[in-house]
């Protein structure tokens, strides 16, 4: 640890500024550090790293840093995001709180993309507590700014279904699952509810394709059998659920991976023509057409999908089309 | 008595520089999370809560299990073994058996490794071992005894990995019948198993739980290799195939007949840990669960007949609330929140939370967060639980026993350890549970260690729950319950007549004091155990008499009344 941030560590209670408004009666007394730009700067970049979503995250390791920085309520509107997120998903829910205030004390309004994070985080924790009726206003707040917000839809969804309106969870999954196609545990809540509905038709749909999405989890087996049982649930999920654009490039990295590259090329091909393709699906493209040719082939293909493809992104476009026109980076 | 007093939680000692800070202005956060609301009457209540005293020693029990580790990581020696409470010799107290590792290739033993069978003598144990017991030298996991053939004393069933062992008493002798009764389910890698009449025919059957296609020598290495020897690590169960489960059908003659086929169960591969047996659904039949490692569970529905229908997915037991498949170890049903159903706990792998599955109407919720029982669990790894109420108040506490996997997870995983604390939550009445301070709970909750199975009886009859820990590579633990019968309770021995003589998972409600109490004669549940099969109820304040209604597995009810408090009752089936 730095000197300096020993000292203040050091430091009486004098340090403490007064609580902030709207701080929860009762709860830990906060304290507010102000580091080094450097040291600032630092601590940020690693906590970022810290909580996020890897192997390798350590969301309390991230805690620790960001307190030891910046004591338990920054005044850094990035540091205090990264503080209440951490501190969720360390399950320490009072020093969350305490982020959380720090954090709308000074939002990052440069940013709404964190304040979204951070109404879901109050309702997320309310709904801990068994609050389940006064978490949908919150997550309401986090779509006012983030409109597309699909885990904002979800946590609507299970807010409204435990507190017992099946009918008003049901429409918010499904919102939320227009959005994110691939949402594991939006597709687990559909069911649920749709069973709970009587439509068991429907339900047993929606089960299935929760089942295909969980079998296409990294959390699934790695023998051979369930390789290929991988392997098919991609390829029935690229039917069933076709705007899951995640999937369909996981499919092509397995057939990729099972040597299947002409497969995987025209597979590429087909998907950057549709509406909304994602920039990986494009950059997969590039690869597989740079290995299966010559970059300047490579180019030449890649000007004459950007001529037929319709729904692509401005920026996007002209991305690429720099890239095709001015070459790939080695 | 002299209790430590510590906090567990896992972000805090990571903290504790900064909390060093914090505490000199105040309280330190909250990392523990609160459940809202009024506080908890157990926490509150520092006169009445049961604190258990680590009396191993003194009680004589001298038992060190040896999983065989030798640096090799064979898989099966990161699971443990069990242990079962049973009156073997019916003396009527309750003596103990505990589960045995083996050698495994590159391990040499320094003593001889069998199971143990020690006698209680006045709350002591004395070794009394038979001799057929000590020429069994197979890896053991799970023990589950039963009058299987109802004649009046305590069979027992062994898993393995290997073929499993069926022992017959006869008197205090035991012989080895596996063959004759046809139960040794294969040279498979067994978990749990559980006794209970399934079809209502008057006699046990029995459920044997397989884990995964394992064999020692599969030449799988894992973990982190790259980083060093000191990074290889058991593996994961995901490289495993999932194997079956078995039922196998009591004949009534001393054979049995895997029925696993007829019963809809054959083909269902998982990767079975836990099992608990209850009539979730109140038809008159006992269900089963499932708790698969990384897996969906099962919840096998009986439809009579000894036929089930998995019903995991239809009330969303399958997964946990978010939809993700959890290493499930140990499993329970029990009524936590007191609305006279059965809701369904299990105990998972760190970073996963431990799940409560309330029952909502037909289906069941994971309220494992709302309940208490989520947050804390996620940095420790559960395998043996039961739900039980400890301090007598009428409520259902729950202890876990923790202790991670991976036997370097120190290097592996960051802020994980491979041992690990024994955890008591409190339930607060309503089914919101508060993890208790290891003053409130005991000495031995703030020790770590790799906990595996938790078998729980009330040994010396004193009127409160006492618990065994048993503990992979090291020595198991007996825990005696100093607190537990400062209130009224009762206790029942039930014995069967049209239902099997130990009439496992019988229901048993009990009028006390403006409310209604639903038990169980224990079946299945925790992980590779078996409890005391007498039903014991906390009645907190009321000093009775109280009438029971009994349920028995015949689907004949009862109702005694007038059952004085403070005492064991014998009752019997009507014929």
């Amino acid at each position: 640890m730095r000197p300096s941030i020993l000292l203040a560590l050091l430091l009486p209670c004098a340090c403490d500024p007064p609580a902030p408004p709207g701080a929860p009666q009762g709860g830990p007394p906060t304290v507010t550090l102000h580091p080094a730009a450097e040291v600032a700067a630092e601590a940020i970049a690693r906590a970022r790293d810290l909580v996020a979503v890897h192997a390798k995250a350590d969301p309390p390791e991230a805690m620790a840093l960001l307190i030891a920085t910046f004591g338990n309520a920054p005044d850094d509107a990035e540091a205090a995001f990264l503080l209440a997120r951490a501190a969720f998903r360390s399950e320490a829910a009072a020093s969350c709180r305490v982020a959380l205030d720090a954090y709308f004390a000074r939002p990052a309004k440069e940013h709404p993309e964190w304040t979204a994070e951070a109404w879901v985080l109050r309702g997320w924790m309310l709904e801990r507590e068994g609050r389940f009726t006064e978490a949908p206003p919150l997550y309401a707040r986090a779509l006012e700014l983030s409109p597309h917000y699909a885990y904002a839809m979800f946590r609507t969804a299970n807010a409204w279904s435990e507190s017992g309106d099946d009918t008003k969870a049901l429409d918010w999954v499904e919102r939320a699952l227009r959005e994110r196609p691939g949402l594991l545990e939006g597709h687990f809540l559909r069911a649920q509810l749709l069973r709970r509905a009587g439509r068991t038709v429907e339900a047993e749909q929606a089960s299935r394709l929760h089942a295909l999405l969980n079998d296409t989890s990294d959390n699934t087996a790695s023998t051979r059998e369930s390789v290929l049982q991988k392997l098919s649930a991609l390829e029935q999920l690229e039917t069933l659920l076709p705007h899951w654009f995640e999937g369909r490039l996981k499919l092509t990295q397995m057939q990729l991976g099972f040597g299947r590259t002409e497969l995987a090329l025209t597979r590429m091909k087909a998907l950057v023509l549709e509406p909304n393709a994602p920039r990986e699906a494009w950059l997969l493209l590039i690869d597989l057409l740079r290995k299966a040719s010559s970059d300047a082939l490579a180019r030449r293909d890649l000007e004459a999908l950007l001529r037929q493809a319709k729904a692509i992104a401005p920026e996007l476009r002209a991305e690429l089309a720099k890239l095709a026109a001015e070459g790939f980076p080695p | 008595m002299r209790c430590h007093v510590s906090r567990s939680t896992w972000p805090l000692a990571r903290l504790l520089p900064v909390l060093a800070l914090l505490a000199r202005c105040g309280d330190e956060p909250a990392d523990r999370s609160a459940p809202a609301g009024a506080p908890p009457r157990d926490a509150a209540s520092a006169t009445v809560t049961a604190c258990f005293r680590d009396v191993t020693v003194e009680s004589g029990l001298d038992f060190v299990h040896e999983n065989g580790a030798s640096g090799k990581r064979w898989f099966v020696e990161t699971n443990g073994s069990g242990a079962a409470w049973l009156d073997f010799d019916g003396d009527g107290h309750l003596d103990l058996f505990l589960v045995q590792g083996a050698a495994l290739p590159g391990f040499t033993p320094t003593r001889p490794l069998h199971d143990t069978l020690l006698r209680n003598e006045g709350g002591r144990f004395v070794d009394a071992t038979p001799a057929a017991l000590r020429a069994e030298s197979a890896h053991g996991m799970a023990a589950a005894p039963a009058d299987y053939d109802n004649d009046g004393d305590t069979d027992l069933y062994v898993t393995n990995y290997g073929k499993n062992v069926l022992w017959r008493n006869d008197g205090g002798r035991l012989t080895d019948v596996t063959e004759i009764a046809r139960v040794a389910d294969g040279d498979r890698y067994h978990s749990s198993c559980a006794w209970a009449d399934f079809d209502g025919d008057g006699d046990l059957d029995l459920y044997v739980v397989g884990y995964v296609d394992f064999r020692v020598g599969d030449g799988k290495t894992c973990g982190e290799l790259a980083r060093g020897p000191d990074y290889a690590s058991y593996c994961h169960p995901d490289i495993y195939a999932g194997i079956d489960d078995t039922l196998f059908r009591n004949d009534g003659d001393g054979t049995f007949t895997d029925v696993s086929a007829t019963a809809g169960m054959a083909g269902k591969k998982g990767k079975g840990l836990g099992v608990a047996v209850g009539d979730f659904d109140d038809d008159g039949d006992l269900d089963l669960f499932v708790a698969n490692d990384s897996d969906v569970n099962f919840l096998w529905r009986n439809d009579g007949a000894l036929r089930f229908t998995d019903v995991a997915s239809q009330l969303g037991v399958d997964f946990n609330g978010e939809g993700r498949t959890q290493s499930c170890m140990g499993a329970a049903f029990a009524d936590v929140d007191g609305d006279l159903d059965l809701d369904l706990f299990t105990c998972n792998l760190s970073n996963e939370y431990n799940t409560l599955w309330l029952r909502d109407g037909e289906h069941y919720r994971d309220r494992s967060y709302a309940s208490g029982l989520g947050g804390p669990s996620l940095p420790w790894v559960g395998f043996g639980t039961l739900f039980a109420d400890f301090d007598g108040d009428t409520d259902l506490d729950v202890a876990i026993a923790n202790g991670h996997v991976l036997d370097n997870a120190e290097k592996l995983l960051p802020g994980i350890t491979y041992r690990q604390p024994a955890h008591l939550y409190w339930n607060d009445g309503r089914g919101r549970f508060t993890l208790a301070s290891v003053e409130a709970a005991g000495g031995y909750f703030g020790e770590r260690h790799v906990g595996r199975g938790l078998a729980a009886a009330d040994y010396d009859d004193d009127g409160d729950l006492d618990l065994l820990f048993t503990n992979n590579g090291e020595a198991a633990h007996l825990l005696r319950n100093e607190r537990g019968n400062v209130r009224s309770w009762i206790g029942l021995e039930l014995v069967g007549k049209r239902s099997p003589r130990d009439p496992l998972g019988a229901e048993v409600l009990i009028q006390t004091a403006g409310k209604t109490l639903r038990r169980s004669v224990r079946c299945g549940e925790s992980y590779l155990c078996s409890h005391d099969r007498r039903v014991l109820v906390g009645l907190g304040e009321d000093a009775g008499p109280v009438t029971v209604e009994l349920r028995w597995p015949s689907g004949g009810r009862e109702i005694v009344k007038e059952l004085q408090t403070g005492r064991y009752h014998r009752i019997e089936e009507a014929p």
